[in-house]
């Protein structure tokens, strides 16, 4: 044992000269301190945005559960739970998972992070995205995120078809689109979320307080079908929501939120 | 003389006297030489030549990041933690070569092993001792290296927490569940035998 550890130690001499070497041969320097506290602080600005991001995905969240048609859950999917899965905003929620798991990694690299387990540090990262995101909802941006969403990312209103599909069901008496003509005497022309046209009845029907029956208005109709073109309607409602303050939920834990009106995004040129 | 100077001091100082003039940096290796290549040695089955080449790459690595050590950790673990990493960026190279070196386990290492893993009649503790190399290189290498830092390179949980960057409850884990696999594995070589 002894001839072995003054092997070693003879050995290791030379690496230590041979390193010190290489070093000078190579004008190896240390690395600047600002890099590494510029490191330091890209990975927390990064953990911090992430956590940002995740607590807006949980305001959409919020917004998009408290204003689903839960009323009509029963008539619109056959069931509560098949309801709730045709109507989760599957979108957001994998935002937030995503940003809660770059969120995790982010912290997790930085120079006391590995102290941390790992449930513990994505358990804080998920909390503090639903804290941060009903403060979030309470102010309205999960609204303002969804609205401006919606007007510019074409593929948004695509991602959320199991939602529609709910509306694109005219045989059980449920359309949705966008009011494709000038309204006269309540008729007007509607084309659906698949673009087909209806032409829309709505004499003697409920229309929401919180729709502006106008030409390019996104609404949903209840009703019953005539034929492959006529639709009449019984009640009409916004896009997004139920049909008035008076039906929906209250604001979750502060009180004073206001009722925004839902504007939908504009129609591309030509249609 | 000078030797004498930079021996009485601390690590922490050696580091920054290292960051203005470099010859420093050798005293620092120099303390750490021969503990590194034999952790190298035992986590990888490399021959001793690579070995040295491992090491040689971690002590670069090791200046180069100078700035970076945290004083708040101990130097040796910062330093076994470099040396790990540079070993596990050479794992896929390393890990199909032969083995090569002998371990050298005192005798006192092998009996706290003995008592840990419940190595309770002497038949045991002397193939333990035979075999203990073979055992090792079968096991898995997260196993095999918290199993090293625990009974051979004896460092305790904070000390491994920061080698390995785990939090102290993972170390705990890991270092069960290698046991298992070692008493696992130490059985199914006895039955081979």
């Amino acid at each position: 044992m002894e001839q072995e550890d003054k092997k070693i130690s003879n050995g290791v001499n030379n690496i230590a000269k041979q390193a010190l070497e290489k070093i000078k041969e190579g004008k190896i320097k240390p690395k600047p301190r600002w890099e590494f506290i510029f490191k330091e602080y890209f990975l927390w600005f990064l953990a911090c945005v992430s956590l940002l991001v995740g607590s807006l995905a949980v305001a959409v969240i919020i917004h998009m559960i408290k204003n689903n048609d839960w009323d009509l859950s029963e008539d619109a999917s056959g069931g509560l739970f098949s309801f709730i899965f045709a109507t989760l905003p599957y979108f957001w929620l994998i935002l937030l998972l995503a940003f809660a798991i770059l969120s995790y990694y982010n912290f997790k690299n930085t120079k006391s992070g590995y102290r941390l387990h790992f449930r513990l540090l994505i358990s804080a990262s998920i909390l503090s995205s639903v804290f941060l995101g009903i403060l979030f909802f309470n102010l309205g941006l999960g609204q303002e995120i969804d609205k401006a969403f919606s007007a510019n990312l074409p593929f948004y209103e695509k991602l959320f078809i199991h939602r529609d599909r709910v509306w694109l069901n005219p045989e059980r008496g449920f359309l949705a689109g966008r009011i494709a003509s000038d309204v006269v005497n309540q008729e007007f022309e509607l084309m659906d979320l698949r673009n087909k046209v209806w032409l829309v009845h709505g004499q003697n029907c409920f229309v929401s307080p919180r729709v502006n029956l106008r030409k390019f208005e996104a609404i949903k109709i209840m009703g019953r079908k005539a034929d492959d073109y006529n639709f009449v309607a019984s009640q009409i409602r916004p896009w997004i929501g139920p049909p008035g303050p008076m039906s929906g939920f209250g604001p979750i834990f502060i009180p004073m939120m206001k009722d925004r009106s839902f504007e939908f995004a504009p129609l591309p040129p030509g249609r | 003389m000078k030797d004498q100077k930079y021996q009485e001091k601390t690590d922490e100082e050696l580091v920054l006297l290292a960051l203005s003039d470099q010859d420093v940096f050798l005293y620092l290796m120099r303390r750490y030489e021969k503990k590194l290549l034999s952790y190298i040695s035992r986590i990888t089955n490399v021959n001793r030549d690579e070995a040295e080449d491992i090491l040689q790459d971690a002590f670069i690595k090791i200046y180069q990041n100078l700035n970076d050590f945290d004083a708040e950790l101990k130097f040796s673990s910062w330093a076994y933690r470099i040396a790990h990493n540079q070993v596990i960026s050479n794992y896929r190279k390393i890990k199909c070569r032969p083995q090569s070196i002998p371990l050298d386990i005192n005798e006192e290492i092998l009996g706290n092993l003995a008592s840990d893993l419940d190595v309770k009649k002497d038949l045991d503790a002397i193939f333990l001792r035979e075999n203990i190399k073979k055992i090792l290189a079968k096991l898995d290498i997260k196993y095999r290296e918290i199993l090293i830092l625990k009974f051979l390179e004896e460092k305790d949980y904070k000390e491994i927490s920061d080698i390995l960057k785990k939090p102290m409850g993972t170390v705990a884990t890991l270092i069960n569940r290698a046991k298992k696999e070692f008493k696992k594995e130490l059985l199914e070589q006895k039955i081979k035998i």
